[in-house]
């Protein structure tokens, strides 16, 4: 009834399944914090204009001032907050095509210094595998002719 | 060829696959491993680091005293407490957070303490509820009343009045029908007679042979560790003892009373 097959089914259900990175979640709460930050400090600091007019005590103007720059401060750091974490996951990515370009650079470098027929553009082709297999007797290739000469 | 997971799903750090053959060494693959659990209820800490392994194909025997946290690690292999930190990892996999039935369909098989059947449906409702697996009534009703023929007797009657023996057999059976690779039993012997206890673990015992990996807590050591490859001790939260059967037979009472 049972059989290793079984235990490699269960592997492979098991590597199926939609497995939720925590560090996505953070990333989430800290842009929501960003946005509350943001709005909750605009809000503020807008509410401080007609608290300041609504008075003719000075102390109390004074702290309409010092409500509206918390205001401030708070929409800054909110932004700042938001800019952070929604950028964070951009550059991740675009950090992550760099490098694949530079690496597919490299491949057509190499390709067009050993005279190997140049791999095809786009990811997933293999091209890069075998240009990069080349890589080492290439350069040696090349090495071991300046030697010679 | 094992499908890789389903695309714009982040997949967690550390969720790559361990390929046994890289381990070298002929290191033994891991079905589960719970690495550096810590758990609890609101605020009460139940696990504090609790470190185990159920190698693929062998029995692991999780013992301990009451309110040791061994349900409660149960529960976390399950998907049915999230760990507060720490990681579950299923056939090399980091699953925290993974929905328990999805765990269930793969092939992850829990049965509870208390057993966990429908108690106002039959035996036969109770074991047609397992069809959701996907395999035939007739099939599973087979399978069960072949393993125990007094369910065949019974399976008419609400499983609410069955005696202990009999629930606990109804719930290997439930449990059985879903073929799974990985099981989890919370407690087997609880409130049953000592012969009772023993046909089941011997089918435990036969349920290991067929190549299913089990990690069975029980509080009374005696019939488990008959069965057990591997042992495991907890206290208050953390594995004090690990080792095979014999080594930890001696030094059980030691481990239980703290001498």
């Amino acid at each position: 009834m049972y059989s290793e097959d079984r235990v490699e089914e269960f592997k492979a259900e098991i590597a199926a399944l939609k497995v939720r990175d925590p560090a996505t979640g953070r990333d989430r709460m800290w842009l929501g914090v960003g946005v509350a930050l943001m709005v909750i400090g605009l809000i503020v600091a807008v509410a401080a204009y007609p608290f300041s007019h609504g008075t003719t005590n000075p102390l109390q103007q004074r702290d309409a001032i010092a409500m509206a720059l918390g205001g401030v401060a708070a929409t800054v750091v909110g932004s700042a907050v938001f800019l952070r974490y929604s950028l964070a996951a951009f550059l991740r990515f675009w950090l992550a095509r760099q490098s694949f370009e530079m690496g597919a650079l490299t491949d057509r470098v190499v390709d067009a210094v050993t005279g190997a027929p140049g791999p095809a553009t786009g990811p997933g082709t293999g091209a890069s595998d075998a240009a990069g297999a080349r890589v080492g007797s290439g350069l040696s290739g090349t090495v071991g002719g300046t030697a010679k000469g | 060829m094992t499908p890789g997971p389903a695309s714009g799903t982040a997949v967690a750090a550390g969720a790559r696959p361990v390929d046994p053959a890289a381990a070298g060494d002929g290191a033994v693959e891991n079905l589960l491993e719970l690495r550096s659990i810590r758990a609890g209820y609101d605020r009460i800490d139940v696990l504090f680091g609790v470190d185990l392994e159920v190698p693929r194909g062998s029995v692991v025997a999780l013992l301990g005293p009451n309110g040791a946290g061994k349900s409660t690690l149960l529960r976390v292999a399950a998907g049915l407490h999230l760990p507060s930190s720490g990681d579950v990892v299923v056939a090399g996999r980091r699953v925290n957070g993974v929905p328990a039935a999805d765990l269930a369909r793969a092939g992850l098989c829990l049965i509870p303490e208390g057993r966990g059947v429908f108690p106002n449906l039959t035996v036969r409702e109770n074991l047609r509820m397992m069809t959701h697996v996907g395999c035939g009534f007739d099939e599973v009703e087979e399978e069960a009343y072949h393993r125990f023929p007094r369910l065949r007797e019974r399976r008419r009657q609400t499983a609410g009045t069955l005696s202990g023996g009999e629930q606990q057999m109804l719930a290997m059976a439930r449990g059985l029908a879903t073929r799974p690779a990985l099981l989890l039993l919370d407690e087997l012997s609880m409130g049953l007679a000592p012969i009772i206890v023993e046909e089941l673990y011997a089918l435990v015992a036969q349920i290991a042979r067929a190549g299913v990996s089990i990690l069975v807590v029980e509080q009374f050591a005696g019939v488990v560790l008959g069965v057990a490859d591997q042992a495991a001790i907890m206290i208050n939260g953390r594995v004090a003892r690990t080792g095979s059967p014999s080594e930890l037979e001696a030094e059980l009472s030691g481990a239980y009373l703290g001498a």
